[in-house]
């Protein structure tokens, strides 16, 4: 198994060992080697009452990068919102090579990224703040090297004290998108990542996806662009509905 | 700095750039209070009697007011997606968002009784005993109000479901908040009404963060 997970050594039940340990999540506890297959088997979604998708499965190995297409409300998102652990599928099952999802929420959710169509920015904080208190969030302290290297890849690092709310649509998606180099996972889920991107900066995530692919990560993107990645595995929603329905 | 504190100094930072909401709260408080003298006359006697039980009841108006902020923006800006699928555990977050909504909305409640005492010139020891019932009971208020708050999330007219859930609630608050003040004019021992207090205070401890949470990932399906 590619997977190491350390735990560490038992102490002395004390209420103080007890607060400090919940409070705070050992960093070594999910030691992440990437290189391992994610897999989605037999999915259904649903909406409400209506049936987005059924009968779903889907394979991810290291170094994959899945492109998911199709018009609005096919269920692009809705896609990525299951994979990510944010609502549970109504049947069937997301599991890594060494545990299902549901059984290991937490090291599911140390393994994956989620840049959403919401932004997930507090507008009266700074960039470096912001940026700051997210990677904070799913990692141990961050070292504010880290926040200003990830914010100078994007080009925003000259807007690191400016507050969030300054910022145009472009510069919050750089901003957004910097979480992808503060935190290391194994999978980014990306819902429409180009929105508002200039070339430039579009450029610049397909050589980060690239990069991401190259060292054993994978990446499901739910877009109605093309992003001319190569060896990436095109998923179209409608044509999937489609056969299904035929059979 | 733990995760804990680091959250609840999140939270506060982002409080402290709006300055202002706080503020108006303290105002509200202060309003409402001041209305009463108004509606009722200006009996002295009367509004001694009546001030514990009037500062209760806008102490409880005022937290309404602010516990749609708790999580609803969050929700709104994609934030409350961000910390449910981050590894820190849900209930550290949600408990340190009680514990900063008591710090910015409960605890300068508190600090602005001593205003509302002069004018209904309370007696010391009836303010001391509202002060010490108003710190048991606030906390309650940012812990119940939460609950509310996270069961009515994306909901329909969310203000209007949570008054109706919150506020029935909150009753048992408001009697024992108010009876441990009203004991001295009554002659009875403060003792009871405080210890009840104290006992809700520890059973929505223990209750509203893990129901809270449960709510939060509910809303988020």
């Amino acid at each position: 198994m590619d997977c190491f997970i350390s735990f560490p050594k038992l102490k002395c039940f004390t209420l103080k060992n007890f607060l400090r340990r919940w409070s705070s999540p050992d960093p070594k506890r999910s030691v992440i080697i990437i290189s391992m297959e994610f897999n989605g088997k037999n999915i259904l979604c649903k909406r409400g009452e209506k049936e987005v998708f059924s009968g779903l499965s889907i394979k991810l190995v290291p170094g994959e990068i899945i492109e998911l297409h199709g018009p609005n409300g096919i269920g692009k998102t809705s896609l990525l919102r299951l994979i990510s652990g944010i609502s549970k599928p109504t049947h069937g099952t997301f599991y890594w090579s060494d545990g299902t999802v549901s059984e290991y929420p937490e090291r599911h959710f140390s393994r994956i990224t989620l840049i959403g169509s919401a932004d997930a920015l507090k507008p009266m904080l700074t960039v470096e703040e912001n940026l700051y208190d997210w990677t904070w969030l799913n990692r141990p302290r961050p070292e504010r090297s880290t926040i200003i290297s990830a914010l100078r890849v994007f080009g925003i690092d000259a807007l690191a004290d400016t507050p969030v709310r300054f910022l145009s649509a472009g510069q919050k998606r750089r901003l957004t998108l910097s979480r992808l180099l503060t935190v290391e996972t194994n999978l980014w889920l990306l819902d429409e990542p180009t929105i508002a991107l200039d070339s430039e900066a579009v450029s610049l995530l397909k050589k980060l996806l690239v990069k991401h692919c190259e060292s054993g990560g994978m990446a499901v993107i739910a877009t109605n662009n093309d992003m001319q990645i190569q060896n990436t595995r095109k998923v179209n929603l409608l044509s999937y509905a489609r056969s299904r329905q035929h059979e | 700095m733990n995760k804990l504190s680091w959250f609840i100094w999140h939270e506060l930072k982002i409080s402290l750039r709006n300055a202002g909401d706080t503020a108006v709260i303290v105002m509200f408080f202060l309003l409402i209070a001041l209305l009463f003298p108004m509606g009722i006359g200006s009996s002295a006697a009367l509004l001694t009697r009546i001030a514990p039980g009037v500062i209760w009841v806008a102490a409880i108006l005022t937290a309404m007011l602010s516990l749609d902020s708790i999580f609803a923006s969050d929700f709104e800006d994609g934030s409350l997606e961000q910390i449910v699928i981050s590894p820190t555990p849900l209930i550290l977050i949600v408990t340190a968002k009680f514990t900063a909504h008591w710090l910015i909305t409960g605890l300068p409640l508190i600090f602005a009784v001593p205003i509302i005492g002069l004018i209904y010139d309370i007696p010391i020891k009836v303010f001391s005993l509202l002060l010490i019932s108003m710190g048991i009971g606030t906390p309650i208020l940012s812990l119940i109000g939460g609950l509310g708050a996270a069961l009515v999330l994306g909901a329909r007219r969310g203000g209007v479901l949570l008054a109706l859930i919150v506020l029935p609630l909150l009753v048992p608050v408001l009697i024992f908040g108010t009876a441990a003040a009203d004991a001295v004019f009554l002659g009875f021992s403060p003792k009871p009404p405080l210890l009840l207090l104290s006992a809700m205070l520890l059973a929505a401890l223990a209750i509203a963060p893990s129901i809270t949470t449960l709510a939060i990932r509910r809303a988020l399906e």
